[in-house]
């Protein structure tokens, strides 16, 4: 039998931040059903922050979807995460820098600032009852010292589930499976793969992520996303639904990948 | 020693290919310091006589004969080959239960495996650990496919596993790993060619497209026209601060450059700076603010980035209804 494994879409946050790429709300509303139907585990509807979309719009999605999970992203800010958490989603990532190339010149903090504020930022999901993934921005450039401290600690905030990120996607198969099986063996949180696709790997980085113990993956449809893009949903389910049970019959991503095509303009 | 074979020319047989755009090519490979080339019989008589500084490796086909292609070829590829100098004989390997048959051809110096597309699915390592128990102290190159979307990480599984050479083909042509993609991520991880530039891979870019009629995508990785436009509000701010936030390597390397495209994710930053790059001084945020509200508006009705002219003129509109003009 087949190990179960979920995927997570995050083609309406992580694949909308593609440059040129700008959805309607009718736009996110018409995919997320697609999406939901399709049978994808959780879809990452946007960002709050956006200030572009209103309330209804998350609203709408939640309304028409009834299998997928809905989820928003939010960076590690105490104001955004009160923000986000006001939609109400089922499960909000809060993304973490964890490098220290982001850490000291993108955020100019440090390492006591992030895991002080993540604390703050998970007060507020904790009291208002929202489930929450934290998202280890830039895992594969990071000190695995401080990687695995980090995943300690949002254990020890209650939190479930990490989201591993390649940001710049520079792991390998290899340093992708050890990543994840160090973090499988020394902790039993839940471990979900985040892949960018700047060396021609997401697919085969997500495989070996799988195959060592990630329970979620992350895709896009037609693997949109920032630079080379994300894990491209097809393409991934094609090369390893023989190896795992996604739940999701892969011809029918096509469909939904065409109407993809009438909304955006890509290469 | 890291040795990539690349094997473009010998996938280039069903487009009007000139000889001329053949050494072009060459000339190209050579300035990214990949001598290594695989040709096919009909790139070989095109070029009429081979370029030199290369190590010219000729795929012959069933009933081609060695002796009429005697002139500047360093091996000849031969499939199934058992006896032959100068000759690595190819095998097709489309099932990893099949590697076993290799052990009647452990006594090969030279030999190059093709296929094992679908490799990443099963214990990758056991199985190339397997091929080099039975080809020890020989050359074995391996030329993974690309049915799964999994070559290029097969080729660099391979040479970081103590594999010394693989075939590629520049953009991935007939379905194989991409030269650019193995190329860059050895780079990376194993220095390999550190002090190479590689512009010239826009060149190579070019004559891709030229010679087959085929666009490459604009998100493809290393090559991509787009690859290095960046747009949302952080990833912008994080640049500014350090390029490093958030690419790989310095875009300039593959002789190209960070652009800043304006649209519904874009920040205040990018206001400011895109404005600065035509001479517009716009220091009021609540300027800046409205001017990122109508941006974000007017791309989402657009349902795509807006260029510089759509921009500008948005700037215009909405400094002129403030009833200032442009300091410019």
């Amino acid at each position: 039998m087949k190990e179960k494994r979920w995927i997570v879409d995050t083609t309406l946050r992580d694949g909308e931040q593609s440059p040129g790429i700008a959805f309607t709300e009718q736009d996110k509303i018409e995919i997320a059903v697609m999406l939901d139907k399709l049978g994808v585990y959780e879809i990452e509807a946007g960002i709050p922050e956006m200030k572009v979309e209103s309330i209804n719009f998350i609203e709408e999605i939640k309304k028409e979807c009834h299998n997928s999970k809905i989820s928003l992203w939010s960076r590690m800010n105490v104001d955004d995460v009160k923000l986000a958490v006001s939609f109400k989603p089922d499960i909000l990532h809060i993304g973490v820098p964890v490098s220290y190339v982001q850490i000291y010149s993108k955020l100019k903090k440090n390492k006591l600032w992030v895991q002080k504020t993540l604390e703050e930022c998970m007060k507020i999901t904790s009291k208002a009852g929202v489930e929450v993934t934290v998202g280890l921005e830039d895992a594969s450039r990071s000190d695995e010292g401080f990687l695995m401290s980090m995943v300690k600690l949002t254990k020890n905030l209650g939190g479930t589930k990490i989201r591993l990120a390649d940001t710049v996607g520079v792991l390998t198969p290899l340093r992708a499976g050890d990543l994840v099986k160090k973090l499988v063996q020394e902790t039993d949180i839940e471990l979900e793969f985040h892949a960018h696709n700047d060396l021609g790997m997401a697919i085969a980085n997500s495989i070996e992520s799988a195959k060592c113990g990630a329970n979620y993956i992350d895709c896009t449809l037609l693997g949109i996303g920032e630079r080379s893009g994300n894990c491209d949903m097809y393409k991934f389910l094609n090369a390893c639904d023989r190896n795992f049970d996604f739940g999701i019959d892969k011809n029918k991503v096509k469909k939904i990948e065409e109407l993809l095509l009438t909304k955006i303009c890509m290469g | 020693m890291i040795r990539i074979i690349d094997s473009t020319l010998s996938y280039v047989d069903d487009y009007q290919v000139t000889g001329e755009q053949l050494y072009k090519f060459c000339e190209y490979m050579k300035q990214i310091g990949i001598i290594d080339l695989e040709i096919s019989t009909k790139a070989y008589n095109l070029m009429n006589t081979l370029p030199e500084g290369f190590r010219f490796y000729l795929r012959l086909e069933p009933f081609d004969k060695l002796k009429d292609y005697a002139n500047g070829i360093y091996k000849y590829i031969i499939s199934h080959s058992d006896d032959i100098e100068k000759c690595i004989s190819s095998f097709q390997i489309n099932d990893i239960k099949e590697v076993g048959l290799l052990r009647q051809y452990s006594n090969l110096d030279h030999i190059k495996i093709i296929g094992l597309d679908d490799l990443m699915c099963h214990n990758y390592m056991y199985v190339m650990n397997e091929i080099k128990t039975i080809f020890k102290g020989k050359t074995v190159n391996f030329c993974p496919q690309n049915t799964y979307d999994c070559a290029s990480a097969l080729a660099i599984l391979w040479l970081c596993s103590g594999g010394n050479e693989v075939t590629t083909s520049f953009a991935g042509i007939g379905e194989l790993a991409a030269t650019e993609e193995v190329y860059m991520a050895m780079h990376i991880i194993s220095r390999y060619k550190a002090s190479q530039s590689l512009g010239v891979l826009e060149n190579l870019t070019a004559w891709y497209e030229e010679v087959t009629g085929n666009k490459i995508s604009l998100i493809k990785p290393i090559i991509g026209k787009t690859i290095f436009d960046v747009e949302s509000g952080i990833h912008v701010d994080g640049i500014i601060k350090n390029p490093a936030n958030y690419e790989a390597y310095k875009p300039e390397l593959v002789g190209k450059k960070t652009t800043i495209v304006i649209g519904k994710h874009s920040g205040s930053n990018s206001i400011k700076i895109k404005c600065k790059e035509y001479g517009i001084n716009i220091s009021d945020t609540a300027k800046i603010n409205c001017i990122l509200e109508k941006i974000k508006h007017q791309s989402m009705e657009k349902r795509r980035g807006l260029s510089d002219e759509e921009f500008l003129k948005l700037v215009e509109e909405v400094l002129a209804n403030e009833g200032k003009t442009m300091d410019s």
